[in-house]
């Protein structure tokens, strides 16, 4: 379940239980509640991202009866949730279109909807090779390739540092986002940025593929300016972790970083930010359910839904 | 200017010059005989002085001025009547299009009315009120002749501008006949109808009679309205001392009216505004100089102008006091940040509609919208309206024309006061706390924010951040500002200043020079600004140390770390200290454009080339749905003449000499921050800066109150500094104190090697007041809806319907 439904759907339950008398009321908790969400976890963004749109459904509730309204407003979030289920879909669908027999695809690090999307072309009999960029540091790219070997899609694990070197056979590049900010903007598993450079030098187009739930009500300027609220965002996490059982083919190479990291770590400070942010300048297209938009179409749908 | 744009009029100058005093008698004895409308009035005396213009022209010896003249121009006469067939050829050439030249225009309208002036009252009066403006000031018959000399030799050096080459915007540059005929049907406010002045009706005649005033030398002081004509009247009258070299004492107090007067204004329509405004009512109280437009507007004689409309003629609709006030304040560069003159605009509006009453037979909602474009056309004159006033004027008309017929008079001015109320907090200022509120999260720990000009906004934002303890967890960010000033306003001066008397020294006061990196913890890893080993000594944090130390290493605690004041020379020195920029903006189109300060887009041009976020702080009352592709076609034009010299010019010159020691000494420059406020032209020539700015038309009233001088903090001044590097530098600054002052006296701006640029054949001087920022320069714009890239603007425009 993606971490915006997900948001979406602990709110719901918590509207179930809620006692509050008035709606006032109900709003006041709600932001709480939404808050206190956001900040249990390291990954806040895509999490705000579902908080803002079940917050903005909840202001937008008229005045009246709170059963009422709380009862209008599952029954709204409901529907909502029916129709987003669809949108991976949609974007699969909508994104299938620019794959072509012949190519060659650079991905990076581990989307649904990606996989769904290759899925589709595969379906539609266009015969592609993937690039998997490893992704370090928890080698979710080593998932995709697992994944995608199960379609039957020719595909190749690459190292982060190889992208360069790969770029020239590529003909497109897709990513996934853990949130699109407001100016069109990718946040992203760390290596996007990178790569959407390396790309964008390449004269190869790059795809960002999102739902349209994870539009997030954010504006930054550089790497630095994403919530740092919370530090665990940004802080180096330890590679060392073994809960990613799913992972046999990198567990050698982990072994290996675990060797190294743990007697490094004493002597030298490590950075290991896990997210990065993607200009919008760097982006081709985002493939949404509503459809192919440019970075800035991103702008004006969070206006139109947000404020107007 | 004057000088310039008069010269093909010159051959009409002296019999004008003569008439218009005789016309002036005349005008008050039938005024004082019988009880005139005014209109009635206006039209006589445009009538007479008609006549007399024809009189004097159908007579061949005329009085000594006129001979005078007419020996001069015997030879002059083909040389001017040359001109202007050439004029008139390329005038035909270039037929039809916008860009005719006035000049050209004046040319052909002289030799139809040459024969036979009869053409239109209105077209001679204004040939009056321009020509009349540099003769009519000595109405004796030897000065008068005087004048029509100086004239004629400055002639021939006009003329050879190519006028068909011109751009439009360029006659501007020498033209203000246009501004001076529209303004001549416009100028009946100050003295209204009956109202008691004994000046004069109109402003050919209050002209003549102000300079009636200097030129007797009488130790009469009119008032007026920016004490830079004060200044000029009086350097009028000075020139005009029995023995002096009269041709050159009259050129020069021209020019120093003309200066004083637009660079109070910056726009060239105002200039002959205010020097007519200003004697008339100078002249009705006499006695002491006031010095700003506020008393000049406040003067009971112009209140007392203001007729109630009921009672005046019914087309004429008078402009409200408050109005008038607010132009002339806007005119003389009182209120300059955009945000500022739409508030202005509307609250004189408000009172300007709770004393409008309407007229009998009249409906409210159609008679109002006309009172109330009456007023707004005084302001355009003043200087053109921004986006945001054009904006809040269609708000307003819109408003005006919606009110219910049923409501009764009161009410519906009650309902419109109201609705003014609430579009300026709605609008205006309730927008700019949200702006505030959103752009505190964009300044971070470590952020060295680089703005340039005066924006009211920014400086909001500014200040919130130095006084915001949000971020942090509770510990103050720590940012410091470098400020971006520019020739000629400075306005960055008056921006540091009101930084520093908002707190932003009592951070820093015990600063000193701390060569040691001291921050260097864990919380500023990820956002480790470029500039920390740099900028060292600024950074210090924890506020109990600042509480504790009176000793001298000790920075500040948080907030703003710094300021740094820098002319826009010195942009690419410091942009790649810079994390952030922020901009102000006084307008931004629907393509994404933003209008801005000239020299806004260089900031954002070099932001972009290192790669520095440029932040824009607008509101959205702002937001036009026009585009606009450059910054030719429509700008606004500055005076030429503070391109050459204005009070900013000479304290360029000891900043040069002891800046460029300071500022390319790597060790005493930037690392080596004195004050909280470093920099080339602030503070080590502080006090000369100041003392030169006595020469300012905004002498008394922009400047005149220094802020923290040498002793009081150590904020803006060296001496408090310990090191060894800082005692250079304010020995050098008590240097330079010292040397240039002496020089001061003479350095007047005809030291200035482009002082006669008039004279100096083609030179032509363009001082463009704003310029266009292009949308891909722009990372965000901060508004009231939130932050939106340039993209969004539409959108915003169109789902707000702004």
């Amino acid at each position: 379940m993606p971490a915006p439904i997900a948001a979406i759907r602990s709110l719901m339950e918590y509207t179930k239980h809620d006692t509050s008398k008035t709606i006032h009321e109900f709003n006041e908790e709600a932001v709480k509640v939404a808050s206190h969400l956001k900040e249990s976890l390291n990954n806040s963004i895509s999490i705000s991202a579902g908080c803002d749109i079940f917050m903005r459904r909840t202001t937008k509730l008229a005045l009246g009866d709170v059963m009422e309204c709380k009862q209008s407003l599952l029954k709204e979030l409901d529907e909502f949730l029916d129709e987003a289920k669809d949108y991976r879909n949609i974007v699969a669908k909508i994104g299938s279109q620019f794959i072509r027999d012949g190519h060659t695809i650079l991905v990076h690090s581990y989307s649904r909807a990606i996989l769904s999307l290759l899925k589709k072309a595969a379906d539609q009999n266009k015969r592609f090779r993937v690039y998997v960029t490893e992704s370090r540091p928890d080698c979710s790219g080593i998932k995709t390739a697992q994944e995608l070997r199960s379609l039957d899609i020719p595909t190749k694990v690459i190292l982060d540092t190889a992208v360069g070197y790969i770029i020239e056979k590529v003909d497109l590049v897709l990513v996934g986002a853990e949130g699109v900010v407001e100016n069109g903007g990718l946040i992203n598993k760390v290596g996007t940025y990178q790569l959407a450079i390396v790309a964008k030098e390449a004269k190869k187009p790059l795809y960002a593929l999102t739902e349209s739930y994870k539009f997030v009500r954010l504006y930054p300027l550089n790497q630095y300016d994403l919530p740092s609220t919370n530090p665990a965002l940004l802080t180096f996490e330890d590679c060392d972790n073994d809960n990613d059982d799913d992972i046999q083919n990198g567990a050698s190479e982990k072994n290996a970083l675990k060797d190294t990291s743990s007697s490094l770590e004493s002597q030298i400070q490590l950075q290991n930010p896990t997210l990065d942010y993607t200009p919008p300048e760097y982006i081709t297209f985002l493939f949404t359910n509503l459809g192919v938009m440019t970075p800035s179409g991103v702008s004006d749908e969070l206006i139109k839904f947000y404020y107007v | 200017m004057p000088n310039n744009s008069s010269t093909p009029a010159a051959d009409n100058k002296a019999p004008k010059e003569t008439l218009a005093t005789p016309a002036n008698d005349e005008v008050k004895e039938t005024r004082a005989k019988s009880e005139l409308t005014e209109k009635e009035l206006k039209a006589l005396a445009k009538a007479e002085r008609a006549r007399q213009f024809k009189e004097k022209f159908a007579k061949e010896g005329g009085p000594p001025p006129a001979k005078f003249q007419k020996k001069k121009l015997t030879k002059q006469e083909r040389r001017e009547l040359q001109a202007a067939n050439e004029q008139a050829k390329s005038a035909a050439s270039n037929n039809k299009s916008q860009q005719q030249d006035n000049a050209s225009n004046s040319a052909n309208q002289q030799q139809q009315q040459d024969p036979l002036p009869k053409s239109s009252a209105a077209a001679a009066a204004a040939a009056t009120a321009v020509a009349g403006q540099p003769t009519n000031r000595m109405p004796g018959n030897t000065t008068a002749s005087v004048s029509a000399t100086s004239i004629n030799k400055r002639g021939p050096a006009i003329i050879p501008t190519q006028p068909d080459k011109r751009l439009s915007i360029f006659k501007h540059l020498n033209e203000p006949r246009f501004p001076v005929s529209s303004l001549f049907e416009n100028t009946t406010h100050p003295d209204g109808s009956n109202a008691p002045i004994t000046a004069s009706t109109d402003v050919a005649t209050s002209n003549s009679n102000a300079l009636l005033i200097d030129t007797s030398g009488k130790a009469l002081k009119p008032t007026h309205p920016s004490d830079g004509v004060l200044a000029s009247a009086q350097a009028v009258a000075q020139g005009l001392q029995p023995g002096s070299n009269l041709l050159s004492s009259i050129d020069r107090s021209m020019q120093q009216l003309e200066l004083s007067t637009s660079t109070s204004g910056r726009h060239h329509h105002l200039n002959v505004e205010d020097s007519q405004t200003a004697p008339s009512s100078g002249a009705s109280t006499p006695g002491k100089p006031t010095t700003t437009a506020t008393t000049a507007a406040a003067d009971p004689a112009l209140m007392t102008a203001f007729i109630d409309p009921t009672t005046s003629a019914p087309n004429e609709i008078p402009v409200h006091p408050s109005v008038i006030t607010t132009g002339l304040k806007i005119a003389a560069g009182n209120i300059v940040s955009s945000d500022a003159r739409t508030i202005a605009m509307l609250q004189s509006l408000i009172d300007a509609i709770t004393d409008y009453h309407v007229p009998p037979q009249q409906i409210i909602n159609r008679h109002l919208i006309k009172y109330i474009q009456v007023q707004t056309k005084y302001l355009e004159q003043q200087r053109p309206l921004t986006v945001g006033m054009n904006n809040a004027m269609r708000w307003l008309s819109e408003k005006v024309s919606k009110i219910e017929v049923t409501l009764d008079e009161k009410e519906a001015k009650l309902e419109m006061v109201q609705n003014i109320r609430d579009y300026i907090k709605e609008r205006i200022t309730a927008p700019r706390d949200l702006i505030v509120e959103y752009g505190l999260k964009k300044i971070q720990d470590g952020d060295v924010i680089l703005t340039y000009g005066g924006s009211s906004t920014v400086k909001h934002l500014l200040i919130a951040a130095h006084k915001s303890k949000a971020n942090l967890g509770g510990k103050r960010v720590r940012f410091r500002v470098i400020v971006v000033d520019s020739r000629p306003h400075w306005e960055g001066r008056e921006f540091v200043r009101s930084l520093i008397e908002a707190g932003f020294t009592k951070q820093t006061t015990k600063e000193a020079g701390l060569d040691v990196d001291t921050n260097d913890d864990e919380d500023i890893d990820f956002v480790e600004p470029p500039i920390s080993t740099t900028f060292n000594n600024n950074s210090n944090k924890s506020e109990d140390q600042d509480s504790s130390s009176s000793s001298s290493s000790v920075g500040s605690s948080g907030g703003c770390t710094g300021i740094t004041y820098i002319s826009i020379n010195a942009l690419g020195y410091v942009m790649r200290d810079v994390s952030k920029v922020l901009l102000g903006a006084e307008a931004f189109f629907a393509n994404g454009t933003l209008l801005g300060k000239a020299g806004t887009a260089l900031v954002a041009l070099s932001a972009q080339t290192y790669r520095v976020p440029v932040i824009a702080v607008c509101p959205t009352h702002k937001f036009t749905s026009t585009i606009r592709l450059d910054s030719v076609v429509d700008n606004e034009l500055g005076n030429p003449d503070q391109l050459v010299w204005t009070p900013g010019y000479s304290d360029n010159i000891p900043s040069e000499q002891t800046g460029t020691t300071r500022q390319l000494n790597p060790t005493s420059s930037l690392s080596s921050s004195g004050g909280i406020v470093e920099g080339v032209n602030f503070e080590g020539n502080k006090k000369w800066a100041y003392h030169s700015m006595d020469y300012s038309p905004f002498a008394s009233d922009r400047y005149s109150s220094q802020p923290h001088t040498n002793n009081s903090s150590g904020a803006i001044s060296l001496d408090n500094n310990s090191n060894t590097t800082n005692e250079n530098i304010s020995k050098k600054s008590v240097n330079s104190k010292s040397a240039p002052s002496v020089s001061l006296k003479n350095s007047s701006r005809n030291n200035h090697p482009l002082a006669k640029w008039r004279e100096a054949g083609p030179l032509k001087l363009l001082n463009l007041v704003q310029d266009l920022t292009p949308a891909k320069l722009i990372s965000v714009i901060i508004t009231d809806v939130g932050l939106i890239p340039t993209t969004s603007i539409p959108v915003v425009v169109r789902e707000y319907s702004i």
